[in-house]
């Protein structure tokens, strides 16, 4: 499945989302990445980084090299939430294996209700 | 017994996982089972692509071979890479911060 991914920084710089679509392995985690260090850029230029969120609904699969990227971002942004949404549950099943869950919040919408 | 071969670069992990997909929904596996294979299968191999080949400037292939026995699916995995034994090696220090 073709790899898709999207990004946008609100106005304040508060909020960062990105949204995947398709599958994240060592080929793919280098976009991952790329956006990741470019929506922190931006949300720098705006303001600091309360909530990344990641629109999961559309991917598929990750690999060890995708849970990396989210490693990466939790430690350049420690005081940041990290929100999955929509997250499938073999994704899941990946962060609890790997103990990442407690980095990271599933949620199934956000804003949150 | 069936075999596949795949170009050992990176661009090779999502057909390979597609195959691996395919070859156990044929053999009956449910979808967890088959995301598992696919994600045991995607790690081996991107070792394979990134120490075997890419970090020591050789190309080469990656073969699959799948074979259903006793009701399991075994997937064999060759390369052409230089042959790496862990039992041969140092154990790193995970205790040095």
């Amino acid at each position: 499945m073709a790899f898709s991914i999207t990004s946008e920084v609100n106005k304040d710089g508060s909020i960062a989302t990105i949204t995947m679509v398709g599958e994240v392995d060592s080929l793919t985690a280098r976009s991952f990445k790329h956006e990741i260090e470019s929506v922190f850029q931006e949300s720098e230029k705006l303001g600091d980084l309360k909530d990344l969120v990641l629109e999961l609904d559309g991917l598929e699969f990750i690999s060890s090299a995708g849970l990396r990227v989210l490693i990466f971002s939790k430690q350049s942004k420690p005081d940041a939430n990290i929100y999955f949404v929509k997250a499938k549950e073999d994704i899941l099943d990946s962060l609890q294996k790997t103990g990442l869950m407690h980095s990271v919040t599933a949620v199934d919408e956000y804003p949150l209700p | 017994m069936k075999s596949q071969t795949f170009p050992g670069t990176l661009e090779a992990l999502a057909p390979i996982r597609k195959y691996l997909k395919l070859t156990a929904e044929n053999h009956g596996f449910g979808k967890k089972a088959s995301y598992n294979l696919q994600l045991a299968a995607d790690e081996l191999v991107t070792n394979i692509i990134l120490y075997g080949y890419e970090e020591a400037n050789r190309q080469g292939t990656v073969q699959l071979v799948t074979e259903l026995k006793d009701k399991q699916l075994v997937v064999t995995i060759r390369d052409t890479a230089i042959p790496f034994d862990p039992h041969t090696k140092q154990l790193p220090n995970t205790l040095v911060s």
